[in-house]
This record gives C-alpha cells, structure tokens and sequence, in this order.
C-alpha cells in the first residue's frame, strides 16, 4: 500500500450515504481519511425505514448497541413483510422458512403432491414468525440448540433520522470528519467535490449516495416499473398492538408500504402525484473512474422486498470485501461492477415479478402484468410455473423461500410437482403437519405480545420524529 | 381452487432405460430405483459383458458421501467393498515449478480475522519477509502429510470440523457394488449390445433400442451410458460435443495397477510430467496409476514407458490405453435422452471430477424428473446446471496448466503461454492484484480450493487487503503460530490413516482381486 494518505469523500443524500460513511470509517485502517458530508434535509427517507435482519450484523460491527438503536430509532421488531392484493389473500413472507421438509422431501412439493393447497396464506400456523405476525407476539430467537424456535430471524421498522445522526456519531469516532453542506457538486474528472459554501475537497474516491447527480448512464425502468412519485404520510399517533411486518398493500389504483413505529406510523403511497419525486432505474455502471455510486443514485427501485437498506448494506459491504489497493486503475472496480449489476438485475426481476404475477384488478395492473420481463425473469418464471423451482442465479440474495411465498402467495400454482415428493404419502403429510402447528401454536402461546416485549425492554421516548 | 399439478397418468414416465453400464450406468440406476421407487417405473439396465467400461474416477470429491447417504448405503460397508482408502485432497507435485509440491486440500485455510479471509494475513507474513509454509495452516493438508485420518468432528468450534473427505476406491468394485443395490430394488439388467435404435418419426424421440438377440426393449426416457461414443446422444440424435483440447490438451492416459509399497496415504498424488500428469491413487489392495498425456507430445511407447518409471511397486497386470478429448456435450439432455457420464462430457481427471459430475447429473435430473414429453423448462433448467458446472471446473482445472513456470519441455512452454477463457483471465487477475477471489453459487471448487492452486502454484497476491492491517504487525506471527500449534495438536492425536482403516472398513482379505 502506497504510504500516502488516500481520501474518502461520501456524499450523503440518503441513508446509504450514512452507512457508508460510518462502515468505511469502521473497517479501513490508518492510511485512508473519511470525510462524511450530510447533504441537507435526508432524502427518500422513508424508503428506508424496514430493515432486513442484516442490519443486526452491520450494527454489530459499528459497535452499536441494540437497545440503544431501537431507543433511538423509535424502531419496532421486525419478521417480515405481509403482502395484501397482489393474490386472492393476504400473505406473510418472513425471515424463514414455511413448513419442514417431509423425509428429505421439500415442504412446497410434498403439499402439492397431496393435492394441497401450497398458498402461504394458508400457511401461517406451519411458519412460526407468520404466526407471530397474524397474533402480534414477539420474542427473539432461541439459541441455536432449538430447531425452529432458532430457526427465524428478526430486522426492525425504525426511523431512518435517527439512525442517520447515530451513525454519524459512530464515524465521527472511528475517524471520520463529519461535515454539513446543503448541496455539492461532484466534479468526477477531477477528483473534486465544492461544498454549497464553495469549499473545494480533493478525494481519491467519492461516493455518491444520493447526491442528485445526473448520471449519463442511467438506464431507466419507468417502462416497465411505471411509478414515478410517491407521497408520505406519518400519523402522530401512539401505537398499540405494533404491526411486526409492514404490510405492502395493491390495490386498484395504487401501490403502497406502510409500517409502525413505537409512537407514530409511516405510509408511502407510489402515486403520480406524490410530492416525491421517483424514477426507477439503474446506473448501467455503478462505479466509473473515481466516483461509486450507492443507493438512490445507484438504483431507484420499488420497495416491494422493503430492503433498500440491505441493498445498500450489500453494496458497501462488498465495496470494503473488494477495496483496491489502488485507486487508480483497479480491477477490483471491474470485479464491483460485476457482481453489483448483477445483483441490482436479479432484484429489478423480483420486483418485476411481483407487477407480472400480481391478480390485482385495475387499468393499471393490466399494464403491469403485459410487460415484457427480461430474460432471467421470464426464465425463472416458466420454470417455476413447470416445476415449482426456484432457478439458482449468481448474486441472488433474495432467500428462496421469499421467492417461493410470492410466487405461491400471487396464485402461480407449478403445473407438476417433484417426482420425489410423490414419496409422501398423505398420512405422513397430515401427521408432520399436525406436530408442526401444535409445537408452533404452543410456542407462539407462550410469547409475551409485541408491545409488552417492547414496553419491558426497549421503549422509546415518546419525543418528535419528525 | 384446486391443486392437481399431478401429472396424469398417460403422461407419466413409466419405462427407464439406461443404455450402458459402468460407473454412470450404475449409479444412475441405483439412484432412480430407489430415491424414485414409489413411482413404480420400471428401469432397465442393458449392457454387455463383450464391451469394456472406462472405469476411470478410483479418486472421488466429498459430494460422493451424500449421494451415499442419499441412496442409504452404509459407508464402512462400502468402503469395504471397493477396497477404499479416505482421502483428504490431492498433492500436486512439479506443477509451479519442478520440486516444489501443494496439498489441495478438502478443507479451510484458517478462519476470517476482522472479517479478512484469512490468507490476506498469510500474504502479509510472506511480504514481510517471514517464511510461511501454507500446509502448515491447513489440518487436512497436515494430516495428509502425516498419514493420518478420522472423521470430522461435528462440533463447529472445533478445528476438527475444518475438513471434509472423500474415498479412493476401485471404481469397477463400487460399479458392482451398486449393480447388486440396483438389482436388489428392482431394476432388470439386460445382457447385450444395443444394434438398432428406433425413432418416433414426428418428434424423433428414442421409442426403442433393439439388442444383437432381437430384443426389443421400449422406453419412456432413455439415459446414455455408452462412454465416448455416446450412441444415444451423439450416433442417434447428433448432438454436438464442445470440444475444449486447446484449453487442456492432454488427450490419452495409460494406467497400470502395482502393489502397496508402505501405508496408504489418505491422499491422492498429481506429479507433473514432460507431457502431462502422472496419478498415484492408494487403495487398500492396490496402487493405481495413470499417466495422462498430450498425444502432440509424446508417443503412446514412450508415455508407457514413462508410467512404468514412475511406479513405485511390482505391477499388477499390464499397462491399459486410453483416448479422450475433453469437452462437454452441448446440451446433455435432447429429446427424451439424457447423457450421462463420458458421453454427457469429459473433464480429465486431474481433480478427480468424474464422478462428481456424474453424480451432479444423476441428482438434476431426478429433481427435474419429467412426464413422458419432457418440457422445455425441465430440460433446458437441467442443461444450464450442467454446462455451468462443467464450464466451472474446466475453468478451475485450466489453472493448474498456466499458473506453471516450467518451461522445460514443449508441452509446458505450451500451457504457460496458451490462451485462456476470459472467465478464467479475470479470476486470476483479481487474485494476483489484492487476493479476492471470485465467487459463484454453482460449481465444485469454491474459495480454499482456488486458494489451494494459487499459493501451490506461485501466484501471490501482490497486495494485500488494507482491511488487515488493523491487525499491527507485531500481532501477526502470534495469530499465526496459534492456528499451526492447534492444527498440529489436533493432528497428533489422530489415529494413523491405515489403522482407522482396520477398524472399521477393511476390505475382506479373501475377496482382493
């Protein structure tokens, strides 16, 4: 490594900006200078607000406490995501799997080899955090010695504002220098980046999350990703009985997110005249000469997983995986742009995938379900719909049983189900699933409920989120 | 609503017929007659006692221990059976350079530090002048080393746990031993050679093949097991056959089994040649030896010659030839034929990767088991898992010829400087900038074994990951000298490879062929 000290300017529109800054601050040594500016008013916000269980990793590394995240954040306990009108019933996905496999058998094909109906919306009591989310119950998972009661994992709902100024603290502690601008204009071919001030900073690398650059290469997805603003809105009201998934609603005339938090609640409504401004797409390179681009500037998506901050975990994370050793003319880069179009690819598919298969009724949902999905898309979804099988792809991170509950959950029944499963016999099936809901139902009895878990542990302080 | 995603009954498969015995042909049977048994196929077998099998794969990968298990064979017996040994991974000897000598070992290169995989800090120690011998950081490696072997430990804290293993057995020995698990499932065996093959005219699907007696045997799916010349595949419905010599040109092997000389080692060795590879594969009551070569380089006498130079024990028998190109079938399953083993593709066997494949055909294809009109998603699902792990391991086995600085014969100058896919070209260049290697889902050869490769084989990353240096120098030689001292406490007290092997899986002295 060149003796030299290189710089890091990140230029933080949106919360991946924060994470970045405070990650990179974290993990590169002495050597590397981390210069973290927050760019006015925190954009897309709420875009942001449901985290993965990923997040519990990140904050770990960064050295930030649980109780002292969620006290700060407002946050919520977090099992996944219910899913209403996209098939003919509400369903959950959650951080685990549906069911056990049957004699080596998969859970999916042993049902449908008995005739029975592999919907997950008739599914909850053979899937512990769906049963914990249809009666509002929490309690973290057990030790690994515990088949099932370990077998789940949690994220949170959580203000990003919060998280946004804690996180900046934690940088300011590993290092970085913490500055305010109201806007920057990035000036790639040199290396340069003027604060509104008119500061001029010189970085051997500058990452644009969510600066609101133009970038020449983006390729847009309007035309099959037709959403193009959205609005917010957050009563201030004190919640009880806190939702543990967000619920992602369609409906015939719009698309919308919503979740709780400790005191208030958060809904994003994707309408052509929300006052937010929302153009999907992606940088066709995320990361040219010296300048990476992450979040809203890399890829603006529908949140329909609500894992934008996974997304932008993923990315920074793998940016520190692949660091060059210089700067300059790295294949490292090459290697980041790889993997990373790849992986903005297979979730444009997920999302792309739900538009297609969604049952909902409306002018626009005819739209949807005509366009045209790109190759893997359309491939992953003939052979699900042959084989009920879920095509393994380089840089999926969607868990396969997510993709399995949406494709089951929006009614694509496959046409034939695994030779192998027609080894189940439907006593067999009838007596795992018997076992399976008792143990789940008792389990889920002996839970305190979510507000109570919260109410004991972590409570916020009822204070302003703005 | 209802869920009927049964396929009907006119639809269904009924009749499996599996063209070709051998080690393919066998473990197709084997595999379908029971994890397929309640579909009540019936599944005939024909082969003929008058044609030869290649026997080829003595050495196998971990994989080979589930579809075992998969099957419920008891594994003690089966070692037993094929006069097996356990094998820890593969020494390559004169590969990078003549003298020096790797393990590629089934197991982990110590355990991530801060997150940095632990070779960064390996690189580092070695750039700053300390003299770092990998085997050392590895247990299985280390226990190769040593002669030593027991299972691994299931407790995940334990060092214990950082290894797999696999067998080295007598390939034709394990083809009978399947043949008899086959048949006691039900599975016919037709004595013959097939003469004819029959066509649907309108879709060209196989409907029968007609044996030398006249028997006709009809099937719903046919699998080909004819080896090299893939009758089904190739000599009935023309499917092309990708042919990768310019990539790994050695194109002939001539084998020979010899006595034990000394224990069995659990290891298979790999010693680079003028114009090839030479194998030494320990059984229990056999060596088995093989000298792979680029026919362009030597002759078929000299190569033999050269085997025989190199066995260390009396012979057992004469020297066999062999003719390959390796390669792999464009799509491995058309029609209603699949092709399975040699006629399905061929990688040489430099990284024991022949039955692995075969089995990663066998286990895609019975979960995409199809109805008699076998659908294009089934298929075309099937024939891109293939050609990725095919594509895959070629990639993984290409490494081993161009990371060489030999430039003593003609064949070498050849590899070091020969043209390769720009999949591989791009690995390799991450990995000599800053150690990162490139990650996949599908595929054999995963992290420790590219690892593995790239040290034995001189390319050390030129920088390391600024992510390490957290750890201060002073740090480091402790770090390191902690993980050999545990490895080498854990490799003391295992038993000796040749003692577990008496205990639990000697083969029955009787029954040494």
């Amino acid at each position: 490594m060149s003796a030299a000290q290189q710089h890091i300017i990140v230029a933080a529109g949106d919360l991946s900006g924060y994470m970045a800054g405070a990650y990179l601050a974290r993990m590169l040594p002495a050597g590397f200078k981390i210069t973290l500016i927050r760019l006015g008013k925190l954009q897309a916000a709420e875009l942001y607000g449901t985290a993965h269980p990923d997040i519990r990793r990140f904050n770990k590394i960064l050295q930030i406490n649980e109780v002292d995240f969620i006290t700060s954040c407002n946050a919520v306990f977090r099992l996944g995501l219910t899913v209403c009108g996209f098939g003919h019933a509400p369903y959950a996905r959650t951080f685990s799997q549906y069911g056990l496999p049957i004699d080596g058998n998969g859970f999916y094909e042993s049902l449908l080899a008995n005739g029975r109906s592999p919907h997950p919306a008739d599914l909850a009591a053979y899937n512990l955090p769906a049963a914990m989310i249809a009666q509002g119950k929490f309690a973290p998972p057990a030790d690994s010695s515990k088949p099932i009661l370990s077998d789940f994992d949690y994220g949170y709902c959580f203000d990003p504002a919060g998280y946004a100024d804690m996180l900046c603290k934690r940088a300011a502690k590993f290092g970085a220098n913490v500055i305010t601008s109201e806007d920057v204009d990035i000036d790639a071919m040199a290396g340069r980046v003027t604060l509104s001030k008119g500061q001029t900073l010189k970085a051997d690398l500058i990452v644009d999350a969510g600066a609101r650059q133009i970038h020449p290469d983006w390729q847009s997805w309007t035309e099959t990703m037709p959403h193009t603003a959205y609005a917010v809105h957050r009563p201030q009201t004190d919640i009880h009985a806190k939702r543990l998934a967000p619920t992602l609603k369609a409906s015939a005339s719009a698309l919308s997110l919503s979740y709780d938090l400790q005191h208030s609640s958060v809904e994003i409504k994707f309408d052509p005249s929300g006052d937010n401004e929302f153009q999907t797409g992606r940088c066709r390179v995320p990361w040219t000469g010296n300048v990476l681009r992450l979040g809203q500037s890399a890829m603006t998506i529908l949140p329909l997983e609500a894992n934008l901050t996974q997304i932008a975990q993923i990315d920074i994370e793998r940016l520190i995986e692949l660091f060059p050793p210089d700067l300059g003319a790295p294949i490292e880069r090459e290697e980041y742009n790889r993997r990373t179009s790849d992986f903005y690819d297979r979730m444009r598919d997920f999302v792309l995938l739900h538009l297609k298969t969604a049952k909902t009724g409306g002018a626009m949902w005819d739209k949807a379900r005509n366009l045209k999905l790109p190759k893997e898309a359309g491939y992953k979804l003939s052979l699900f719909s042959a084989r009920g099988r879920i095509a393994v792809l380089d840089e999926e991170t969607t868990l396969k049983d997510s993709w399995h509950a949406m494709l089951l959950g929006h009614n694509i029944v496959p046409e034939r189900a695994g030779a192998m499963a027609m080894n189940v016999t439907p006593a067999q099936l009838e007596s795992n699933l018997t076992r399976l809901s008792k143990f789940i139902s008792r389990a889920v009895d002996a839970m305190p409920s979510h507000d109570d878990f919260i109410a004991r542990h972590c409570p916020a302080s009822k204070r302003t989120h703005e | 609503m209802t869920y009927s995603p049964q396929i009907g009954a006119e639809n269904a498969v009924r009749r499996v017929v599996i063209v070709g015995g051998g080690t393919a042909g066998w473990m197709c049977a084997a595999a379908i007659g029971s994890v397929l048994s309640k579909l009540g196929l019936s599944i005939t077998l024909v082969e003929s006692d008058a044609i030869g099998t290649v026997g080829v794969g003595e050495a196998t990968l971990p994989h080979i221990r589930f579809f075992n298990q998969k099957l419920g064979i008891d594994e003690n017996a089966l070692m037993a059976a094929t006069q097996a040994t356990y094998k820890l991974g593969i020494e390559f000897k004169n590969w990078g350079n003549i003298d020096e000598s790797y393990i590629h070992p089934f197991g982990d290169f110590g355990v991530p530090i801060n997150r940095v995989p632990f070779h960064h800090y390996i690189t580092r120690a070695i750039q700053s002048g300390q003299n770092i011998d990998l085997d050392e950081y590895s247990l299985p490696v280390m226990a190769a080393r040593r002669g030593k072997f027991t299972l691994p430990s299931m407790d995940m804290s334990s060092v214990m746990s950082t290894y797999g293993y696999a067998y080295q057995f007598d390939a034709t020995l394990y083809a009978r031993f399947l043949r008899k698990f086959s048949e006691d499932k039900g599975v016919i065996r037709q004595e013959g050679k097939v003469t004819s093959v029959a066509q649907d005219p309108e879709s060209g699907f196989i409907t029968s093949v007609t044996l030398e007696s006249g028997t006709q045997i009809d099937g719903d799916i046919f699998v080909d097991c004819t080896g090299f010349r893939g009758l089904l595949i190739e000599q009935t419905l023309n499917v092309d056959f990708d042919d990768w010599s310019e990539y790994l040109p050695c194109n002939r092997a001539v084998t020979v089994g010899s006595e034990p000389i000394g224990p069995a080692g659990p290891y298979t060795r790999a010693t680079a040649k003028s114009a090839g590879w030479q194998w030494r594969i320990p059984l229990q009551h056999r060596i088995g030896n093989g000298y792979v070569y680029a026919s362009d380089y030597i002759s078929d006498d000299e190569a033999a010659a050269s085997l025989l130079e190199d066995v260390d024990g009396p012979l057992r028998g004469e020297p066999r030839h062999l003719r390959f190109k390796s390669g792999a079938r464009k799509a491995s399953w058309n029609k209603n034929c699949v092709a399975i083993g040699l006629s399905g593709g061929f990688l040489e066997p430099l990284e024991s990767t022949g039955i692995y494949l075969i089995q990663e055909a066998i286990t895609n294809f019975i979960e995409l088991f199809p109805s008699r009109d076998c659908p294009d998603p089934e298929r075309d699902e099937y024939n891109r898992i293939m050609d990725l792990s095919f594509e895959r391991v070629r990639d993984f086995l290409i490494l081993h010829y161009v990371a060489t600085q030999r430039t003593d014969s003609a064949f070498w100058r050849y590899c070091k400087d020969m043209s390769i896919p720009d999949s591989l070209q791009h690995k390799m260049d991450l990995f000599k900038s800053s150690g990162r290697v490139v990650s996949y889902e599908l595929g054999a050869f995963k992290f420790p074994s590219w690892l593995a490769v790239y040290y034995g084989q001189g390319i050390v990353p030129r920088n390391i990951d600024p992510v390490s240096a957290h750890m201060p120098e002073t740090a480091l030689p402790g770090e390191l000298s902690r993980l050999k001292n545990m490895i080498s406490g854990a490799v003391n007290k295992m038993p000796n490879h040749t003692d577990y092997i008496a205990e639990n899986c000697a083969a029955d002295p009787s029954e040494v062929m």
